[in-house]
């Protein structure tokens, strides 16, 4: 409950920064405000209590910007080309984080960096992903990513396990 | 005046990359790579032009907000390319299973 209470508060917040403090505006907010609230109830279930490292946060989000930069410059290249180069396939990976909001948030992640897109978790745990070429070193950038996001939370990942 | 000057570089840039990604979805041969021409191209696109926006701020305020739309814009896009990815990733597998 005190999460919940939490988390109205920060999306409150949020509403009426994005608003410049306009209350009417909240006959349109607070509904989905609730809504926002109800859907994070029905997937509530953390298995893991949520840490955050304040340098972490600050490496990940270095390391997020450049990688942004990559992937928009990866793909600006592949479609100025007279020829689109594309070596499309789908990929397996380990996950090491067990379900819940941080798994959510690597595979989020692995979406918006360059050249994947993380379509399912199979039956046996494996990550399935979409790769634009996979002549390009896939594992590597996913574990580069996986270590980030361990910093992040204050996690002590070790050698792709957790 | 190099602020400005600095503005419209980064807005230009950031239109480059909107155009890129369009482009993507143009000329990339399926959905699943369309995908990820919008989410990157995207990204850096829409980051580039709220850079480029943050030296004409009239106060810090409307800096957070610029920083809180792309954040925002971030999140909807990854959620949405997995919502997309996960629809075609089943509908492929009903697929192969009734072929």
């Amino acid at each position: 409950m005190r999460l919940v209470s939490l988390f109205f508060v920060l999306l409150l917040a949020l509403w009426l920064l994005l608003t410049s403090g306009d209350l009417s505006s909240l006959l349109v907010g607070l509904p989905f405000i609730m809504l926002a609230l109800w859907s994070y109830r029905l997937q509530r279930h953390v298995p893991y209590p949520l840490t955050f490292s304040f340098l972490g946060a600050l490496r990940f989000v270095v390391f997020f910007l450049l990688e942004s930069f990559r992937g928009g410059l990866d793909i600006a290249l592949r479609v100025w080309q007279p020829r689109v180069s594309l070596s499309v396939a789908f990929y397996e990976y380990r996950l090491i984080f067990p379900q819940g909001p941080i798994r959510s948030f690597f595979m989020y992640c692995i979406s918006l960096l360059p050249g994947t897109v993380s379509v399912c978790v199979s039956e046996n745990g494996k990550l399935c992903l979409h790769v634009l070429d996979d002549r390009g070193a896939v594992a590597e950038d996913l574990a580069r990513l996986e270590r980030r996001v361990c910093d992040l939370f204050a996690l002590p990942c070790y050698k792709g396990t957790l | 005046m190099i602020l400005d000057a600095l503005s419209v570089l980064l807005l230009l840039l950031g239109l480059f990359f909107f155009v890129s990604g369009l482009l993507g979805l143009w000329r990339f041969p399926n959905t699943f790579a369309r995908l990820h021409a919008l989410t990157k191209a995207d990204n850096l696109g829409l980051g580039l032009i709220m850079t480029g926006l943050l030296f004409q701020v009239p106060d810090v305020l409307w800096a957070i907000k610029f920083v809180l739309v792309w954040l925002l814009a971030l999140v909807a896009s990854a959620v949405n390319a997995h919502l997309i990815a996960v629809f075609l990733h089943r509908q492929q597998e009903r697929h192969d299973e009734s072929a």
